[in-house]
């Protein structure tokens, strides 16, 4: 009895306590571990998504899986084609009591058990009809996957994007995704891409080898000689790499070493300020020593973009980044370098010290912020806006200071088109594909991802002029030989076909436009991988078109 | 056309009917197990044995597809079994929900399959899965991912590398006083929150003693560890009162105020470190508690140091190394999610008594002993708060409940996608495997490179020094209970001590053909049990010294000459069961000649080479590699071949001769 009164105690208790502090909702709780890969700004924008995917078949349903289970807004799969047998043994989210029903119907109801906050929508015209009808359609999705369409659809379907955006910048980006037994292809067109966050795993620069006023002050107020061996075993490495390369600078006319040989006088230079030679902080030391002579500088990719049309000219229709981008430009005229990032690597040292030294580099940061405002108020009265309007123009303190930490990792992709475009609209770094096939054979090599390519060309000719898949047969085979031939002919080339083309055209044939589960499951995380980067504008793209080549386990790119 | 149609114009006739009856485990139904268990179904295998031990969390259900939250708290194994089965009838799918160390996944289990596919989250089980295969010659697909980077690896006895080939990463260590008493980062803090407060309150009752002893040997402060079991047997007492209503207040204060006392009473310790304070419970929660200036240590030198680094040149705090993660910024601090906010002293008070008011109703609901989750949100809150207080005491900085997660879970980034793309890729490798095409099989990662997102490698062979694949494995059929470690030695052709047996009539007229056996070590694990020049244990059983089936015996030759000898425990068969102790196998394999790792020129600096690598030492040669080898690996620990004056032996762990301080506790 006494025990029962005891745990009602405990009970009420724990039920009068205040709602425990910091607990997560639910949703953060499911999202957890991708949360740490995108942050919550990457969240929001998948939540915002909408997907349409073109076809139901195994890769498309494999795909929108890894979409779902992250969380996009909504998603489409626009398909007229019943479920058949096949289907139901190599697409997962379609069974054999489904055969005969509609396949967009019964993988949308399928994928959506997966997640509850995700819409999904079943569309069950024929995408001839709906270009033909009502190609805005298109426009209105985020992003659009087409999977395994005839060459002429996805030609039209590119078109319909490109002529429906009103800028380059508002062209829904569409994915090209083909595969044929072992191997898949995947292809992009976008307008402009930014990347506002590439993630990099360089981390920040200290800018050591030309340390900030105060930090220099800092590590000269530091007499090495004066102090007892705990305090000199916790001095910071960056303060001795500072100290030491002031050294080395007063002995040669302030230059940083720059041959091998220098480096390491420089490197035995630091050693001998040890005292018994078993220092951890030294050992600290030696192993950054190299940032003592890697000279700052802006990062060339930084330096490309920030000469770039879309950032020198900008107007007050440009998104925030492009004000951003503008106001570095101004900030790298004055300085050599990106804003300081305020964080501190790992040392050995007193929590005191290392909040000290966190303090001197937070306060430089500060200083460099304000300098970059002024850079960026110059930006803003350059495209006649006006300052104080800044939060509104996302501007503000916060998404400086957010700007300020991914600078370096901030990329814009100029547009990418898909398909047979006309020779007046190609660019300097958009080859036509047929054009880079040939490129690769003048040079004497054809690497098995052009090959590949080549095959799924010859493959969509094959299907255009006989209204099905090629089989593994004498004859069929012998077709594939002819239009590869012809392809390259057309271009130039006369030689015997290459081994590497004779061997993708046999996969081809094999394969006979299957869609296998192994292919299905790389082709449909590495889309969906790609489909992520673009909604979130985080991490950089693949570039170019991707074939996947699983007979020789890997994948290569190609450069349109 | 047929539902197998595809797969059967793909694979080839011959194949395509071999997976129907192939037998493959899958270990781990986690976030590649689920992707692997649909694509072998969809790519036809026939039987598919599948092994977890885990029960289903919220978390995993962002990528582990084959759960929905109804199955949350569910065992993995049989959920993924029960919603993928129904897929493919003709599969039969065998679900396991247990540990793969259990001894009754033995040499003969592991045999009975024709390829083994892990799809593992620790470190230990990939070793362990790992041995078993290359023991039982059964090809093994290893895979990991984290995040956007993943990795496959086929292994096949003798042809490619093994997983334990090339040396891994130890966990992180840390010494017992600097986690019981004088922590200096987060991580301190959070290791004794996780590892000893919260299964001193809730988990299984252990014994300190073997810990402190051991912290003894490596050289541990004896006073500050005869303190440490005062502390540590106080704990009894606060255990049994629990479940009454002030338990928080007497745990607070039994932790944060009468244990920070005590080690402040020990003057020695602090006068070359920043004392603690003591917290008040009562006053904090009345909010008139103010925490006092930290008394700083030492005396004040006088230098000519600006204001800026005065810190620097007043004040000692002995050995502070701050955390990498504090210098990194979370990415989502502006984002106002509510476990990433900056917890005050009342804050982790408040989340101190109710974590521990909920934990302890819900330990006297159960009577079970409680074991720390990240995923348990009573024990995160616990630990988040009993870590932040203890770093108010000590001055440490605090962590939010996001970054304590991530800190004592070892949480690693995971997403479906890059899970997705492993997955084909191991079902790929293991059709290459199944139909022998040994020149196709590649090792394969998953990296973030815009030109090439999979990198591609071809095998390489087995590293002639590895300590797992070189070795000759040998089943071992035997009644551990009555077999005894000498008798089972001289019929492997070992010698039993020098020194044993003076009085054993057998001994005095050794005959010709026993002069011939060789001296050798004998490991369990890493276990020394027996050595020549020590041989008492020759006259136990295998049982006495805890050798059972499932477990190995690693017979290491005295002079180094050949490689090892692993005898692996089974049963007998079962009409001599309790006759015979052992089976001997009719013909011993020949043991190979060892290679020999090269000995380094000159003397080794001391083990720091081994911690750090410097990103810019061009040209210089790292021949620490075979030495980190040896300490690294996580299977049998070998004693030195060659005349290295660099290693001294303990207790069959082979240590580096410095004075760092040796692996105490371990953050899992
Ligand atoms: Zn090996």
């Amino acid at each position: 009895m006494a025990q029962t009164a005891e745990a009602k105690t405990i009970e009420e208790a724990t039920v009068t306590i205040v709602s425990p502090q910091g607990r997560p909702d639910e949703k953060t709780r499911r999202y957890d571990r991708q949360l740490r890969l995108w942050a919550s700004s990457g969240q929001a924008a998948l939540e915002s998504a909408r997907i349409l995917v073109i076809s139901g078949g195994a890769t498309s349903t494999s795909t929108l899986k890894n979409l779902v289970l992250p969380g996009i807004g909504e998603f489409t799969i626009l398909d007229h084609l019943p479920v058949t047998y096949a289907d139901a043994g190599n697409n997962f989210f379609l069974h054999v009591n489904g055969i005969g029903k509609s396949r967009a119907e019964e993988a949308v109801s399928h994928l959506a058990e997966l997640n509850d906050s995700v819409k999904g929508k079943a569309d069950t015209r024929d995408v001839n009809a709906v270009l033909e009808n009502e190609p805005e359609f298109f426009l209105s999705f985020t992003l659009i996957i087409a999977v395994n369409l005839s060459p002429e659809i996805e030609d039209r379907l590119a078109q319909a994007l490109r002529s429906g955006a009103s800028t380059p910048r508002d062209t829904v980006p569409l994915m090209i995704v083909r595969t044929a037994g072992f191997y898949a292809m995947i292809g992009t067109q976008i307008g402009e891409h930014t990347v506002v966050d590439a993630h990099s795993e360089t981390p920040p620069s200290l800018r050591l080898d030309n340390a900030f006023p105060a930090l220099l002050e800092y590590a000269r107020a530091i007499d090495l000689d004066s102090l007892d061996s705990t305090d000199f075993g916790h001095v910071p490495w960056v303060v001795l790499l500072v100290k030491a390369l002031e050294n080395w600078k007063q002995k040669h006319d302030g230059q940083l070493p720059k041959s091998y040989a220098e480096k390491q006088e420089l490197k035995k230079s630091l050693e001998k300020m040890r005292r018994r030679g078993d220092e951890e902080n030294f050992d600290e030391a030696v192993a950054q020593a190299y940032r003592m002579w890697t000279p700052t500088v802006v990062p060339s990719e930084t330096r490309a973009l920030l000469s770039d049309p879309s950032v020198t000219t900008i107007t007050s229709s440009s998104p925030s980044i492009f004000y951003f981008l503008l106001a570095l430009s101004h900030f790298v005229q004055q300085h050599s370098y990106l804003p300081l990032v305020p964080t501190l690597p790992d040392m050995h040292t007193t929590t005191d010290t290392y909040v000290e030294l966190q303090n001197l580099f937070r306060a430089q940061a500060d200083r460099e912020m304000l300098v970059f405002e002024d850079c960026l108020k110059r930006a803003v009265e350059e495209v006649h806006e006006t300052w104080e309007e800044r939060e509104s123009l996302g501007l503000g303190r916060a998404e400086v200071k957010e700007f300020i930490r991914n600078a370096a990792g901030v990329r814009v992709f100029k547009g990418k088109k898909w398909g047979s475009v006309e020779p007046s609209e190609i660019e300097a770094s958009d080859q036509k594909p047929v054009t880079a096939l040939q490129n690769e054979l003048e040079s004497g090599m054809l690497p098995a991802p052009a090959a590949v390519y080549l095959a799924f060309l010859c493959s969509a000719d094959f299907y255009s002029a006989h209204a099905r898949q090629p089989q593994p047969t004498e004859a069929d085979n012998q077709l594939l030989t002819t239009y590869a031939t012809q392809r390259l002919a057309n271009g130039g080339w006369n030689g015997e076909l290459p081994e590497t083309v004779t061997t993708a055209l046999g996969e081809i044939a094999r394969a006979q436009g299957s869609d296998i589960p192994t292919t299905a499951a790389l082709t449909g995380g590495l889309v969906a991988q790609e489909a992520i980067k673009f909604l979130t504008r985080q991490y950089v793209p693949i570039e170019g078109t991707c074939i996947v080549d699983l007979i020789r386990s890997t994948t290569g790119t190609l450069p349109f | 056309m047929g539902r197998d149609a595809y797969a059967r114009a793909i694979l080839g006739k011959d194949l395509f009917a071999q997976l129907g009856n192939t037998r493959v485990l899958l270990v781990g139904a986690g976030g590649i197990g689920c992707e692997l268990l649909k694509t072998l179904l969809l790519t036809g295998f026939g039987h598919i044995t599948i092994l977890d031990l885990d029960t289903i969390d919220l978390s995993n259900l962002n990528r582990q597809f084959l759960f929905r939250k109804k199955d949350v708290k569910q065992p993995k194994a049989l959920v993924a079994a029960d919603t993928a089965g129904s897929f493919n009838p003709a599969c039969t799918i065998e679900p396991i929900h247990a540990d793969i160390f259990e001894p009754r996944f033995d040499l003969a289990w592991f045999s009975g399959f024709d390829i083994v596919l892990n799809a593992l989250d620790n470190m230990a089980a990939r070793l362990h899965v790992n041995r078993m295969c290359i023991a039982a010659n059964v090809p093994l697909v290893e895979s990991g991912t984290a995040g956007y980077m993943g990795q496959v690896q086929p292994i096949v006895k003798d042809r490619t590398e093994c997983f334990a080939c090339l040396p891994k990463d130890t966990p992180k260590t840390f010494p017992v006083c600097t986690i019981r008493s004088t922590p200096s980062t987060p991580v301190h803090c959070i290791v004794w929150a996780k590892t000893y407060l919260f299964s001193k309150l809730f988990g299984e009752s252990e014994d300190d003693d073997a810990e402190f002893a051991e912290a003894l040997k490596n050289g541990e402060n004896p006073t500050e560890i005869a303190e440490l079991r005062v502390e540590a047997a106080a704990f009894s007492a606060i255990r049994s009162s629990l479940s009454s209503p002030n338990a928080p207040s007497l745990v607070f204060d039994k932790i944060y105020n009468a244990d920070i006392n005590r080690l402040l009473g020990m003057e020695d310790m602090w006068k070359s470190r920043t004392p603690p304070v003591p917290l008040d419970y009562t006053a904090i929660r009345a909010r008139s508690f103010v925490l006092p200036e930290r008394k700083k240590p030492g005396t004040v030198k006088t230098t000519n140091a600006s204001t800026n680094s005065k810190a620097l040149v007043n004040k000692t705090v002995n050995g502070l190394k701050n955390g990498k993660r504090e210098a990194n910024g979370s990415p989502d601090s502006a984002s106002g999610l509510k476990d990433r906010k900056e917890l005050s002293l009342e804050d982790n008070v408040e989340l101190f008594a109710s974590s521990v008011q909920r934990l302890a109703a819900r330990q006297a609901s159960t009577s079970q002993p409680l074991s720390f989750d990240k995923d348990d949100d009573d024990a995160l809150d616990f630990v988040t708060a009993t870590a932040n207080l203890r770093a108010i005491c000590y001055g440490i900085p605090t962590k939010t409940r996001w970054e304590v997660k991530e800190m004592a879970g070892n949480i690693i980034p995971a997403i479906a996608t890059t899970n997705a793309m492993i997955s084909g890729m191991i079902v790929l490798q293991a059709l290459h495997l199944l139909k022998k095409a040994y020149h196709l099989i590649r090792s394969v990662y998953v990296r973030k490179k815009p030109h090439s997102p999979l990198g591609t490698s071809t095998m390489v062979p087995p590293n002639p020094y590895c300590a797992i694949c070189k070795d000759v494995y040998v089943p071992f059929p035997c009644n551990p209970e009555i077999a005894i470690l000498g008798d089972v030695l001289r019929a492997v052709g070992v010698a039993k001590a020098e020194d044993e047996d003076d009085d054993d009539d057998e001994d005095m007229n050794r005959t010709e053909n026993e002069k011939e056996l060789r001296e050798a070590y004998v490991y369990e694990g890493n276990r020394l049990l027996f050595e020549p020049e020590m041989g008492e244990n020759a006259k136990k059983t295998l049982a006495y010294m805890g050798v059972t089936w499932g477990k190995s015996l690693i017979v290491t030759d005295y002079e180094g000459k050949v490689v090892n000898l692993v005898l692996v425990l089974l049963p007998l068969p079962p009409d001599q069961g309790d006759i015979k102790p052992f089976v001997v196998p009719a013909q011993l394999p020949p043991l190979p000649s060892r290679v020999l790792p090269p000995v380094p020129s000159e003397p080794l600096t001391p083990a720091k080479s081994l911690k750090r690598s410097a990103p810019e030492d061009e040209g210089e040669v790292d021949d620490t590699r075979a030495i980190k080898r040896i300490r690294t690996e996580g299977g049998a620990v070998k004693a030195p071949t060659g005349k290295e004056t660099n290693f001294r032996e303990e207790n069959g762990v082979l240590i580096l001769d410095d004075d760092e301080d040796d692996n105490v506790i371990q953050l899992d």
